[in-house]
């Protein structure tokens, strides 16, 4: 079974705040319709959280939970947190990783002290993303629960409870559905007790130099994790059937079918690649960074210098 | 290409080695980039290139190129 913090569900919120100090950060006009969140003091960032606080409410997507994972990790363990994702995908309210920017390198820290105590979802701000931004939470969902099902560290167990949550998303088609709440937890929390691979060995490793590309044109807010992560799940899908049975075989054993995955993985990352940017030319210009990366290295088939070639053809094909 | 100039290949490949590095006296102890990644990495790539598929112990127990020659002659690939 595939563990996560309690869910607390927005009637239970009072419950939970009696008695507590508690405090609210980052996107808070998310919860400006919960009155028992809107009551809270808010303040500006987690570093601000008075010392005799005791629970930290915090409001975001992945970057911003994981933000206040790693600060109340490091400094205030005694402070409980709840997580509020104003996006999914980054399923970063589950899991006990925190994914740091520091000065454009991606750094990965796991501990128990980095999970949130609680987690709950605010259902309306799934209504008012747009649409752009709804396929890349789907994709980035869709990777974390595909490539931890992949992975050479899960357990055949864990396959089975993701292959049940690949089997949701498949047949999910509103992205505005809350459900995606749960599958997006459940998927992230899943890949955090196996790995990642090729998809986010890319996505870590290209993410700054593509946005610094993209910042020369002031379109830098178009990419993030999700939308690469998106970009690349179809490419990298098929390189892996080409490179070796395993990743075929593995989705078989589970019954997903890889012609639907595939399609899925198509309409989601034609669109997320297209950005004014030579995705070759980055790739082979970050190639050794990216046979590096820890998540490259626990790809379900193996990511070697000469194989840089094959993967271009694949995301020049999409 | 022989058995053993395709694990020299692939453990050049997967554990980043500069040219020259690769020795049939590597051990996992000597080689920075042979972390616990890596280990996973070298299974993967086993199982690719030779078609044998290192259980969880049996990779972990693979901390040298003798011990990998080694699990690979007792599968029946040649290393002579």
């Amino acid at each position: 079974m595939i563990d996560l913090p309690p869910r607390i569900a927005l009637t239970d919120l009072p419950d939970l705040l009696s008695g507590r100090r508690a405090v609210i950060t980052g996107r808070v006009a998310a919860a400006q319709d919960v009155p028992s969140l809107a009551a809270l003091p808010v303040v500006e960032t987690p570093a601000k959280t008075p010392s005799d606080a005791d629970l930290v409410v915090v409001l975001g997507g992945g970057t911003r939970l994981d933000a206040a994972k790693a600060w109340r990790g490091r400094n205030r363990p005694d402070c409980a947190l709840l997580a509020i994702p104003t996006r999914f995908g980054s399923g970063a309210e589950a899991n006990d990783i925190a994914v740091l920017d520091d000065r454009g390198a991606k750094t990965i820290q796991k501990g128990p002290e980095f999970r949130p105590e609680y987690r709950a979802y605010l259902p309306g701000v799934l209504q008012t993303l747009p649409e752009d931004a709804l396929l890349w939470s789907k994709g980035d969902a869709l990777t974390h629960a595909l490539e931890g099902l992949l992975s050479p560290l899960a357990t055949d167990a864990l396959r089975a409870d993701l292959a049940d949550v690949l089997h949701t998303m498949l047949d999910l088609s509103d992205p505005r559905d809350a459900e995606w709440f749960e599958l997006s937890a459940l998927a992230n929390a899943g890949q955090a007790q196996a790995s990642v691979g090729l998809v986010h060995g890319l996505a870590h490793v290209l993410e700054a130099p593509a946005r610094a590309e993209l910042a020369t044109m002031g379109r830098e807010d178009q990419l993030g994790h999700a939308r690469l992560c998106s970009g690349f799940l179809a490419p990298v899908l098929r390189y892996n059937f080409t490179r070796s049975d395993k990743a075929a075989d593995r989705l078989k054993a589970v019954g997903i079918d890889r012609d639907a995955l595939l399609a899925l993985a198509n309409s989601i990352s034609t669109p997320a690649l297209d950005l004014p940017l030579d995705w070759p030319d980055l790739i082979e210009a970050h190639w050794k960074s990216i046979l590096r990366d820890f998540c490259t290295r626990t790809n379900v088939a193996t990511v070697r210098p000469a194989t840089l070639t094959a993967l271009i053809t694949e995301v020049s094909a999409q | 290409m022989t058995n053993l100039e395709k694990l020299q290949d692939l453990l050049e490949d997967v554990l980043l080695l500069e040219d020259g590095q690769f020795s049939l006296d590597l051990t996992r102890d000597g080689v920075e980039t042979w972390d616990s990644m890596a280990t996973v990495a070298v299974a993967i790539g086993v199982e690719e290139v030779f078609g044998h598929h290192p259980t969880e112990e049996e990779a972990i127990a693979l901390a040298s190129v003798t011990d990998i020659i080694t699990f690979l002659k007792a599968k029946g690939v040649a290393f002579d």
